[in-house]
């Protein structure tokens, strides 16, 4: 177990056994929270004084610091994962319309729901409620025959389904639902198709209320503290034992939350959260709707693009929370966790006696962690040739933060056609020829003509139509600026890149929360972060347990 | 030739959308009918999406604005000539201060409601324009909604064929600023929802209606009780929950007893190849709901502005559409292959056309002589994204006030005074629509 990251908190929170006792912000309830900021304010003298390394002021005041952040309501993996885990129903989320995103991460912020949407709840939640019909048994531990078991199986079951106690009035209804029903399994169908349309299911809904003396500042109450951790941690709803820990306060200190979150972090749903960042991130999620030329790529198929999918959630999830957690492992790694049919793709042998799941050595001439991944690199292509464009986009964009401008409006952005005469650099070279082009093109193909060793499945290639492929690049405008021959030396520049860090923390925090960070409300909670990951020597799993303790989790702007 | 199925004839119906009780039936007077009778049959709108413009020269009629031939690509419309109105060089005037995006983005939104899109930065194209939000502005389909649409079970449907997900480029529908409505991609869905049920004995639902009212009458009491507790700026996500399930109450407390239907087999919604058994049953479930009263306002959508690189394998072919839109004007071998792909969709147009014609209004006329269709795509041209001369076409009679079987040609006129005249058929006296709106007003000679 590496070394638990000490958090220094915006005001000057300490660990446990420090001499400042007060550095805690003990006390879960709503009265309780003026004290607490005031004793935080009288307590931690030098919390505003707590410069970053190179003696930059501290984005962190006295006080708490947020912005605000938009109601949410559950993507389809939530909503489905929600159901598995209340019910152990496999929820058809099919028929639910597509997400939004909050950058590269599935996310409903944004766009209030349509009619069509609250249709669609309608239709799931009723065949959900069927399906929990036929298993009253597994659903509901009392004896049906019992007076009392339609009100226990309903506060259980909502506790989990709401993330917090039902209030009386709401236990009232339902029970009153479960009464007018013929049966108690009737009863318990009703139950469960109108909580699936509740809004208190369906979003995550936070409405602890400020102090009225801290400017708009509510602190999250145990409650709304387990839902973001489940959320961020599984994608999906607490278990009872994250309930009772925030029943018991113990989710209202930073340590409180880093405890509960190393324990997320042991459950295999752990693996999936982190395999979805991974995969919503470099956009391999989007898989799925990619087509290649079935003249050029034959082998593409529906196999294919599954088994890129698993590679890069196998390699992620096993190097975060398995193996070393490092940021320059995720980024340089030698090995993967391959199954066919891309042994064959690869070009690696499959070891004998290798299951799915089992690391794999990569040949470390051409593979060098996700950037080589040949999932990363098909999905960033076109259907007929390379994408040095897309690659370059896409690095500039999620591992750089640095969204390159868009071109002018006149400007006709699509490829010309492959050339079987020429090189996919040479047909690309206008951008870097005309001055026009090149201001900005110089960002983009300096990086995404260093992947010219992968075709549009990711398959490595050392000529292209006769010629050995020149797979030069630039790094521009980052702090790791310089050349480079071909992506494996590409990703070692970028495993350990400062900007590439700073991003990728701030990566963690879009998915974290369902948003992208505001530069004035976030900056403190950014600053610790950034600090956490460095000082955890850029270990994801660490970045992780370090975001549950910012104020960006801890607190919200209630107006 | 059938006869629409009139539910305003129906006494319970009257009844319900009076208030009144059944002992006051006897003083209800009865509606005349037919033609000559006092109440003139209802109006639809419909609104009809197909995506990346069209091949110019093959698209515009020849002749004079009330004698032309139709085109190559309107050929399939010829059934119902007569009640065609081709609109051609009329201009999407975007201000170009407004936040810009991607074209195939913001076309869609641009095309119905007229106006610019949201600042923010949810959505920021890889290859073109700045950040930006949703659309800004309600959408032609859901003003006319507003407009006729409150006596009837939906007061619209939003249908389409594998249209995306929750992003600009797949919407073409709004309730009001940022308030994007998605359509509903699965006939399965919403066969089911309105016409899935109509087998089941009386007992049974009465069941399910008491039931789904009951789970109503808690969700609203939820979203009631949530209004006042959360930011500010999230209490319109509440509102349009609520909206949504009010939508929801109204189908369960409204009576429409529609004749048997079957829409056969619904093939998986997201099967490319199965596009057009697609988009037929999504009309022939639209032309049903409105026969039936169930709605007076829809909007289909085929596929998506942003962007429809998906094939036609059922017109021959496998070549994805949009990247076959960016070759060059001289390539005559893409543009047929466009050229066929967009007679495809003068066709799914016609079947939409022809279905309503089939159907008399007890009133007066058939459907399509009550109905105004309004065909319209993200961008004029492919290869090159512009929004001048934009291939418009409206279909069917609006009820009398459409001046039909006409061959417009305008010269960059805003868009939003065709969206102007498609009000003002339907009933909504308006001067202006939308945010690119430049005052001047309904376009002449549109209507009678």
């Amino acid at each position: 177990m590496p070394a638990l990251v000490v958090l220094t908190g915006c005001r000057g929170d300490r660990m446990p056994g420090s001499d400042d006792e007060s550095g805690t912000s003990g006390g879960g309830s709503g009265t309780e929270q003026g004290d607490d900021l005031g004793e935080d304010e009288t307590g931690s003298s030098d919390g505003a004084d707590e410069g970053t390394d190179d003696g930059e002021p501290s984005s962190c005041l006295n006080e708490p610091s947020v912005a605000e952040a938009p109601l949410r309501r559950f993507t389809r993996r939530q909503y489905a994962n929600a159901v598995r885990d209340l019910m152990g129903i496999a929820a058809d989320t099919q028929g639910l319309d597509d997400d939004e995103k909050a950058g590269p991460f599935d996310a409903n912020v944004t766009a209030p729901v349509s009619g069509v949407t609250v249709e669609q709840y309608r239709a799931l939640a009723e065949a959900v409620g069927l399906e929990a019909m036929a298993k009253v048994e597994d659903l509901v531990a009392c004896d049906p025959a019992e007076a009392t078991c339609a009100d226990s199986f309903i506060v259980d079951f909502g506790r989990r389904a709401y993330r917090r106690p039902l209030t009386a009035e709401q236990s009232a209804r339902y029970l009153a639902l479960m009464d007018d029903a013929d049966t108690f399994e009737d009863g318990v169908r009703m139950v469960v198709t109108a909580m699936l349309q509740s809004p208190n299911f369906l979003y995550v809904v936070e409405t602890s209320l400020p102090d009225p003396g801290s400017d708009n500042i509510a602190v999250l109450d145990g409650y709304e503290l387990a839902s973001r951790l489940s959320l961020f941690l599984w994608n999906s709803i607490p278990d009872p034992e994250l309930l009772d820990a925030a029943r018991d306060g113990a989710l209202d200190t930073p340590e409180g939350l880093r405890d509960e979150a190393l324990r997320l972090l042991t459950d295999t749903r752990a693996r999936d959260a982190v395999a979805s960042f991974h995969t919503q991130w470099l956009g391999v999620d989007e898989l799925e709707h990619t087509t290649k030329s079935t003249e050029l790529f034959p082998e593409w198929s529906v196999s294919m693009r599954a088994a890129m999918e698993n590679e890069m959630k196998h390699f992620a999830q096993a190097v975060v929370l398995q193996g070393d957690g490092k940021l320059e492992t995720l980024l340089s790694a030698d090995f993967s966790y391959i199954e066919d049919p891309l042994f064959e793709l690869y070009g690696v042998d499959k070891p004998s006696g290798h299951t799915v799941g089992d690391p794999v050595a990569m040949d470390p001439t051409q593979r060098a962690g996700l950037l080589t991944h040949a999932g990363f690199l098909a999905a960033h292509a076109h259907p007929d040739q390379s994408g040095p464009i897309q690659r370059g986009v896409a690095v500039r964009t999620n591992l750089l933060c640095t969204p390159p401008p868009p071109p002018p409006p006149d400007v006709d952005a699509i490829p010309p056609s492959p050339d079987p005469m020429a090189t996919t650099r040479e047909i690309f070279e206008q951008h870097t020829a005309d001055p026009a082009c090149a201001g900005c093109h110089v960002l983009i193909d300096g990086i995404g003509l260093g992947f010219e060793g992968y075709d549009a499945i990711g398959a490595y290639r050392a000529t292209e139509n006769g010629p050995p492929v020149d797979q030069t690049g630039a790094v521009v405008g980052s702090d790791v600026d310089g050349e480079f021959d071909g992506a494996v030396e590409l990703a070692n520049m970028l495993a350990t890149s400062e900007d590439v860090r700073s991003c990728v923390a701030r990566q963690w925090f879009r998915y974290a929360f369902g948003r992208i960070e505001d530069p004035q409300g976030d900056a403190c909670s950014l600053e610790v972060l950034d600090a956490a990951f460095a000082e955890s020597d850029y270990n994801v799993r660490e970045l992780m347990v370090a975001l549950v303790q910012t104020d960006a989790f801890r607190y919200r702007y209630a107006n | 030739m059938t006869l629409r199925f009139n539910p305003r004839f129906s006494r319970r119906r009257l009844l319900q959308t009076m208030g009144v009780s059944a002992a006051a039936a006897p003083f209800i007077p009865l509606l005349q009918s037919a033609k000559g009778g006092a109440e003139p049959a209802p109006k639809r709108f419909i609104t009809f999406f197909t995506p990346h413009g069209t091949i110019k020269e093959n698209w515009t009629p020849t002749g004079s604005v009330s004698d032309f031939e139709l085109s190559p690509i309107l050929t399939p419309l010829q059934a119902v000539k007569d009640r065609v109105v081709v609109v051609e060089g009329l201009d999407v005037i975007v201000d170009p201060d407004s936040p810009l995006g991607g074209p195939h983005t913001t076309g869609p939104a641009y095309l119905f409601t007229g106006s610019p899109m949201m600042p923010g930065s949810e959505f920021q194209h890889q290859n073109s324009g700045g950040p930006h939000g949703w659309g800004s502005s309600i959408s032609i389909d859901q003003a006319v909604a507003n407009q006729i649409g409150q006596d009837t079970a939906f007061k619209s449907l939003e249908l389409g064929v594998q249209t995306g997900g929750a992003h600009p480029g797949s919407r073409i529908s709004y309730a009001g600023p940022g308030q994007p409505l998605a359509p509903e991609s699965n006939p399965a869905a919403v066969f089911a929802q309105l016409f899935g049920e109509a087998g089941a004995d009386a007992m049974t639902k009465a069941k399910r209606k008491a039931e789904r009212l009951s789970v109503v009458d808690i969700v609203k009491d939820e979203l009631d009780s949530l209004h006042g507790k959360v930011n500010q700026a999230d209490r319109l996500k509440i509102e349009a929950h609520l909206t949504g399930i009010g939508q929801i109450e109204n189908w369960l407390n409204a009576e429409y007893d529609c004749e048997e239907f079957e829409i056969g087999e619904v093939p998986p919604p997201n099967n490319t190849a199965e596009a057009e058994t697609l988009v037929k049953q999504q009309i022939d479930i639209l032309v049903e709901s409105m026969a039936c009263g169930i709605t007076n306002v829809g909007s289909l959508m085929i596929r998506r502005g942003e962007n429809d690189n998906q094939p036609y394998p059922f017109l021959g072919d496998d070549q994805l559409h949009h990247a076959t839109t960016h070759a060059a004007n001289n390539d005559t071998e893409a543009r047929a292959w466009m050229t066929t792909v967009y007679t495809w969709y003068a066709e799914m147009l016609a079947y939409l056309a022809v279905r309503l014609d089939g159907i008399e209004d007890p009133e007066g006329g058939t459907m399509l002589d009550n109905t105004i269709i309004l065909w319209g795509t993200e961008i004029a041209q492919g290869n090159n994204h512009s929004w001048s001369d934009m291939p418009f076409v409206m279909v069917g009679g609006g009820g009398g006030t459409v001046r039909t079987e006409r061959y417009h040609q305008f010269n960059g006129e805003s868009h939003c005074q065709l969206l102007v005249s498609c009000c003002n058929a339907m009933g909504l006296n308006i001067d202006e629509f939308g945010g690119f709106d430049d005052g001047s007003g309904p376009l002449a000679g549109i209507l009678v």
